[in-house]
């Protein structure tokens, strides 16, 4: 390490946990050909529609949706990107719990991703609080009772629709991104995971370095 | 089509109790993931053994540390 400012530093450290070539790469081990190692990036496809909707629909307005074709056809598409999240996030998660592949120090890659998928529902949650509407206010008088249950009413107002707004529009969608972004950063440093039995060269190892625990 | 305005229908047996539309996802989650497991992979044009190139990735691991 040469660098002597804080920037260069973190530069020199950022290039070393992240080699360029290992950022974006164009080719992947033999073992990803398989239709399992696709829900990662469908997942990702689905939520940069989720985004893009919902910034349609902030720049709409709360009630555009009520009032405007266009509004409905935007709040449809934002609602079933959503719906397509997180199947794929799910398929996504169980692919990966049953492949262990928090194996090769990947447990911070796993965890991130468990991470987002929850705060992924907390995103869902105050969606569906700020739709206007009878079932909106329905969920939100149901969440509230759960929500002070566990004492986190005194931060979170499920009721109030203003804070809602905020909390769906602004603070949880910036935790996701962030979270995901660290999740694949994470996957670019570790590499995908094998398969169980197999080596990042595709593979298989003996036995006893097969063992997965 | 689907009247999606309607009553819920509903589907359960004792302390279970779930929606038809959630039971309906649910079931087709799980056949996307068999499918997924068990359907051949198309391969493309740069198929080929994917070890013997140095920059395919890079081996940081046997991935079987925990």
């Amino acid at each position: 390490m040469t660098a002597t400012s804080w920037t260069g530093k973190l530069r020199e450290r950022t290039l070393e946990a992240v080699p360029a070539d290992q950022l974006l790469p164009d080719t992947q081990p033999a073992y990803v050909a398989s239709w399992i190692y696709v829900f990662g990036v469908a997942s990702l496809s689905a939520l940069v529609v989720v985004v893009a909707t919902g910034v349609v629909l902030t720049v709409g307005g709360l009630s555009w949706w009520h009032q405007s074709t266009l509004g409905h056809f935007v709040n449809s598409l934002h609602l079933w990107s959503v719906q397509l999240f997180f199947t794929f996030m799910v398929i996504h998660i169980w692919g990966k719990f049953w492949m262990a592949a928090w194996r090769g120090h990947r447990a911070l890659t796993w965890i991130t991703g468990v991470v987002s998928f929850l705060v992924s529902m907390a995103t869902a949650l105050t969606g569906y609080l700020i739709q206007t509407n009878f079932e909106s206010q329905w969920i939100s008088a149901e969440a509230k009772d759960g929500l002070n249950s566990v004492g986190a009413g005194a931060v979170m107002n499920v009721m109030d629709i203003g804070q809602m707004v905020l909390w769906h529009v602004a603070l949880l969608p910036l935790g996701v991104g962030v979270i995901v972004v660290a999740h694949i950063v994470l996957i670019r440093l570790r590499g995908v995971a094998p398969p169980i039995g197999f080596g990042v060269d595709g593979n298989a190892l003996d036995q006893a370095k097969a063992d997965p625990r | 089509m689907i009247d999606l305005n309607g009553i819920g229908h509903y589907v359960g047996n004792g302390w279970l109790q779930i929606s038809v539309a959630n039971l309906a996802i649910t079931v087709v989650m799980f056949l996307i993931f068999a499918m997924a497991l068990v359907a051949p992979f198309p391969r493309g044009r740069d198929a080929t053994d994917l070890s013997q190139r140095h920059d395919a990735q890079r081996p940081i691991d046997s991935g079987t540390q925990s």
